[in-house]
């Protein structure tokens, strides 16, 4: 009896610690619901969108896992690894490369930059601990302002560039470049595109296949592997037998490159934790003096784990435009960094805890409030700018809250260890 | 005893040097310019100026010749566009060079009748353009205050708000071109000027009638087509030295002379900014030589900023920009941003840092604004009704914030920058939705607030105008300076009273305040409303200041602004006293103000100083943030 008891309330803690560290989460869910019943349009349309939002966006997302865990906070200097790859593309354009190669051109480009820039920004970060979120913040501004220095007047005038990044009778690089004319429009996405439903099997049968041998060889939990079971079951199910569902993805097709290059970096988040380096990470996340007693040159680390998330943050960048096809050359690296911060504080990660679900549970949930957002305003306020500052609000919004909750619970730990400790 | 390092001792000692010379050099060349000799190389100057103008109309002629000769043959042999194109360039240009070859040395000139029909011109001239500059002065008196009727008239008719919005210029470009621009396109010369214009007609066919028998080619066709740039060569007497120095060398004047000669016109012309060069030198060399103590009393930023700042005032110098101007403007701007800052002061010394939330209380300010804007209130009235319900507004509004700061001790600027950025999209959405009605703030189309709202017809300026005047032709905006002063005194009195001390106490050091008795809970919520009270009536001083009110994601950025001004005033994010906001928001509007017109000045393109801004404001607040390095007291 007493066992029982004891049980039923494991659960209910259990339940009760999920609620309050998913709450975020769980608003969002039921607030997306309820945008997309009022935004009025067709599930198909909304599905191909959002694919088309993921495909983009999920590779940055995932690039802000690795400084979280190594307690830095949300690292909105990404924003400065997106103008890196920028710089890359606007290179291969210049050099009227074509197709995947130009991509990889400015991948190539893409790397020493942002782990250059990477460096520096660690440096930097190190000089401001326990600030680092909004000096990251403010660090992406002023990148910004050396950003425009860069491209408004030393290219074009110092470093000459062809016409067609440059305008003629204008100083420096076009407002807008155009990846179409050279090919690198979803080169990558092109590379292998494969309609949904397929897709989707074809997943759910090799994570089904992968969850049993890896169950089997005893390297997997029970509950997780029936987790997994059951999600590619219902998955499947859920498309193949169910109409509804049928219909709203038959349509969209998924552009398999470039899921697999995010499977990779899912991979690799969960494969660098295990190393020496990643066990360095987890360290200097949790306490910095233990680590630091414990012969772990904290700075070392921290700059480290910047230099990655800024050339990961880069190549998403390059992902992110080929997908969309045309480069806002002074625009498109602005809200990198709130995004994708959003997103992942959405899926339910902390300041210092973060793992490949909550990012793509995340970007997922997002970004699907955004894309019903506008149409969503105009049915309830009769105006479709509302959508649009309702947009940014959500944005905003979740950081503040997740930033308020984050050092609340801080300071009730903290200040419950003191009362313990006197 | 401090020991100054020898490499320090010798730069500084080299940099002396280097501004002797240049000063020597400087006043030598203003003495220079009233010597016989440079007299008449200016005169020398003067009149190849005049030849080279002309002979360079027969090169343009020839050239033109050489193209249509180029493009005929290139016709005629069936080229393609592109290639005759490159013919005619190709022929343009070999032309070019043997025409100027053929025009560098007048020999068949008779420079003495030349100069003399030169000189008569001059006088002539100088005439001309004595009365047309008086004539041109009365006519744009007339027209400003025509405009100024205009402008009132348009505002009773409720026009002037559509117009005000089509114009909404950013503050940068208000800065680049100070003033208003005069239409002179109705101007209409008195019959005295014209017939002072006729006058000059026999001068000028005198001079070309010389200039003829130099050049043999220059026909009478071209009369009347050279008259204008030859007449812009010939300016007339009074203009200065370095101004008609200029004329001609950009004619190509410099030519004419050789080695010494060259050099010593060119020190006489650049005499002035000799001069302002050996200042800036002395400035750097006792900068070097008083480094440390310098760095140790000032700070690196507030070192650095100064440094900046005087080597922006020494190019401006050398650029000739309007001086009486630009102190108007700074003048002007400390004002307008001035209360702003100071709203990070009590911030500050609560010990929550820098309040970069302080947008709410901004918002609060914007909302009794509106109000007072819907009921078209007018005047002092207006001003009075908006700064107290703005105080009324924003004191709940920061006791609620100050209650959410407490339990979020040792990251409270962080967490405010996001309370306040989510708090400006989430007014974004009010704006459209609140239920304003007054035809001049919403949209013609649809509901909702505009972005921009001109303060003209309510009280816009009016604290700028009040008791201002004019010294020197620096306009100095007393009301706006005055109520800047106020606010600040009232604030240095408070943190002298009992609970501000309490409050300074518990920002300082927050155990041992609690240990002294001071509530410093209740010490931060004071810290916080004072503070967003403050951000209220400083953008209600800002907007009737700059003559807009901007909603939207007009707030958005402000925190960050008063941030850098307060920090380059030498505050750093537990310390700051009232000095530091006065000096700090005078700085940094000062090197903003002069580097965007330096920065116009020097490189022609536009754009650069907002580049400018962004990398001042943010590397401030940067180095603030390493230099606070580490978590705040818990």
């Amino acid at each position: 009896m007493a066992d029982q008891l004891g049980r039923k309330r494991q659960v209910k803690d259990a339940v009760r610690e999920n609620l309050r560290e998913y709450i975020v989460t769980y608003v969002f869910l039921v607030l997306s619901i309820l945008f997309v019943i009022l935004s009025g349009r067709t599930l198909q349309d909304i599905f191909s969108q959002l694919m088309g939002r993921l495909t983009r966006n999920l590779f940055i997302v995932l690039a802000l896992i690795i400084p979280i865990i190594a307690g830095m906070g949300i690292n909105f200097a990404i924003t400065i690894g997106a103008m890196a790859a920028q710089v890359g593309l606007m290179l291969a354009i210049n050099w009227e490369l074509q197709g995947v190669t130009g991509l990889l051109a400015a991948a190539g480009i893409t790397l020493p930059l942002a782990a250059f820039f990477g460096f520096l920004i660690g440096s930097l970060l190190n000089k401001m601990k326990g600030q680092e979120t909004i000096g990251s913040l403010i660090l992406g501004y002023f990148a910004n302002g050396a950003y425009q220095l860069l491209f408004l007047f030393i290219f074009g005038k110092v470093i000459p560039l062809s016409t067609s990044v440059t305008i003629v009778g204008a100083s420096g690089v076009a407002n807008t470049l155009n990846l179409m004319g050279g090919g690198l429009y979803m080169a990558l996405d092109k590379v292998w595109q494969v309609p949904f439903d397929t897709s989707l099997y074809v997943v759910s049968g090799i994570i089904f296949a992968a969850a049993v041998a890896l169950y089997l060889l005893k390297k997997m939990s029970r509950k997780r592997f029936i987790i997994l079971l059951a999600v590619s079951i219902i998955f499947s199910g859920l498309v193949a037998f169910v109409p509804a569902v049928g219909a709203m993805v038959r349509t969209t097709t998924v552009p398999v490159f470039v899921f697999l290059l995010v499977g990779l970096l899912c991979l690799f988040n969960v494969i660098i934790m295990r190393t020496r380096l990643g066990q360095k990470f987890r360290a200097v996340g949790q306490s910095r003096t233990v680590a630091n007693a414990a012969g772990i040159n904290v700075n070392r680390v921290r700059v480290i784990a910047i230099m990655f998330s800024t050339v990961l943050a880069g190549w998403g960048q390059i992902i992110f435009i080929q997908n969309l096809g045309t480069l806002q050359t002074y625009s498109a690296h602005e809200m990198v960094g709130l995004y994708a911060g959003a997103s992942i504080l959405v899926g339910g990660a902390s300041l210092n805890r973060a793992t490949n679900t909550q990012a793509i549970v995340g970007t997922l949930l997002f970004h699907l409030l955004f894309v019903v957002s506008q149409d969503a305003g105009k049915t309830l306020f009769g105006n479709p700018n509302v959508g649009e500052f309702f947009r940014v609000f959500v944005a905003y919004g979740v950081i503040a809250v997740a930033l308020v909750m984050h050092t609340w619970r801080a300071n009730m730990a903290r200040s419950k260890k003191s009362t313990l400790q006197a | 005893m401090k020991k100054r390092s020898r490499s320090q001792l010798a730069a500084s000692a080299l940099l002396m040097l280097i501004a002797l010379v240049l000063a020597v050099a400087g006043v030598w060349g203003l003495l220079a310019r009233g010597s016989q000799e440079t007299s008449s190389n200016l005169l020398r100057m003067r009149n190849y100026a005049v030849l080279r103008t002309a002979s360079g109309a027969i090169v343009d002629e020839i050239v033109l010749q050489a193209k249509r000769d180029a493009r005929d043959a290139g016709r005629e042999k069936g080229l393609s566009r592109n290639d005759i194109t490159v013919l005619m360039d190709e022929q343009g240009e070999i032309a070019r060079v043997a025409a100027e070859e053929r025009y560098k040395r007048f020999d068949s000139l008779d420079a003495q009748a030349l100069s003399q029909a030169v000189d008569n011109l001059e006088a002539a001239m100088s005439r001309y353009t004595a009365l047309e500059a008086q004539e041109k002065a009365a006519y744009a008196e007339e027209w400003l205050k025509q405009q100024e009727a205009l402008e009132a008239a348009q505002a009773a008719s409720g026009e002037a708000v559509l117009s005000a919005e089509i114009q909404a210029v950013s503050e940068d470009a208000m800065i680049a071109t100070p003033g208003t621009r005069v239409d002179y396109s109705n101007f209409v010369p008195s019959s005295e000027l014209m017939l002072l214009e006729e006058g000059l007609t026999p001068s000028y066919d005198a001079m070309y009638d010389v200039l003829a028998a130099a050049l043999p080619d220059l026909r009478p066709e071209m009369r009347d087509d050279l008259r204008t740039p030859l007449l812009v060569v010939v300016q007339g007497g009074n203009s200065p030295f370095a101004q008609e120095y200029d004329n001609y060398a950009s004619r190509g004047a410099q030519a004419l002379l050789e080695g010494g000669e060259a050099r010593g016109m060119i020190i006489a012309r650049q005499g002035g900014n000799l001069i302002v060069l050996a200042a800036g030198f002395v400035i750097f060399a006792l900068t070097v030589f008083y480094y440390k103590r310098l760095k140790r009393s000032l700070g690196m930023p507030r070192l650095v900023i100064t440094l900046f700042f005087i080597i922006l005032c020494v190019m401006a110098a050398l650029y000739n920009i309007n001086v009486p101007g630009m102190i108007s403007t700074v003048l002007w701007r400390t004002g307008m941003y001035g209360v702003l800052a100071l709203a990070m002061l009590p911030g500050i010394q609560a010990g929550i840092s820098l309040n970069m939330g302080m947008t709410v209380g901004i918002i609060a300010g914007l909302l009794s604004t509106l109000i007072a804007l819907e009921m078209n209130m007018v005047g002092w009235g207006s001003f009075f009704f908006s700064v107290i319900v703005g105080i009324l507004i924003a004191i709940p509004i920061g006791l609620i914030y100050g209650k959410l700061l407490n339990r979020l001790k040792g990251s409270e600027m962080t967490v405010s920058t996001y309370v306040g950025f989510s708090f400006v999209s989430l007014f974004s959405i009010a704006w459209m939705l609140l239920p304003f009605n007054n035809p001049k703030l919403t949209w013609a189309l649809g509901s909702g607030l505009r972005v921009m709202h001109n303060m003209g017809d309510s009280f816009g300026q009016i604290l700028d105008r009040f008791l201002a005047f004019d010294i020197l032709g620096v306009h100095v905006p007393t009301g706006l300076l005055l109520f800047f002063l106020l606010c600040c005194g009232l604030m240095w009195v408070f943190s002298r009273s009992r609970t501000g001390n309490a409050m300074s106490a518990g920002g300082a050091n927050q155990r041992f305040a609690g240990a002294a008795g001071v509530n410093v809970d209740l010490m931060r919520i004071i810290g916080t409303t004072i503070s967003t009270v403050i951000a209220a009536v400083g953008i209600i001083a800002y907007s009737q200041s700059f003559g807009f009110m901007q909603l939207y994601n007009g707030p958005r950025q402000m925190g960050f602004v008063a941030a850098s001004a307060i920090l380059i005033g030498g505050a750093t994010v537990t310390r700051a006293k009232v000095s530091h906001v006065i000096i700090g928001t005078f700085l940094f509007q000062g090197v903003l103000a002069l580097g965007i017109q330096v920065a116009n000045a020097a490189i022609q393109e536009g754009g650069l100083s907002e580049v400018m801004r962004i990398l001042i404001s943010n590397g401030i607040i940067l180095y603030a943030l390493t230099q606070s390095g580490g978590e705040s007291r818990g």
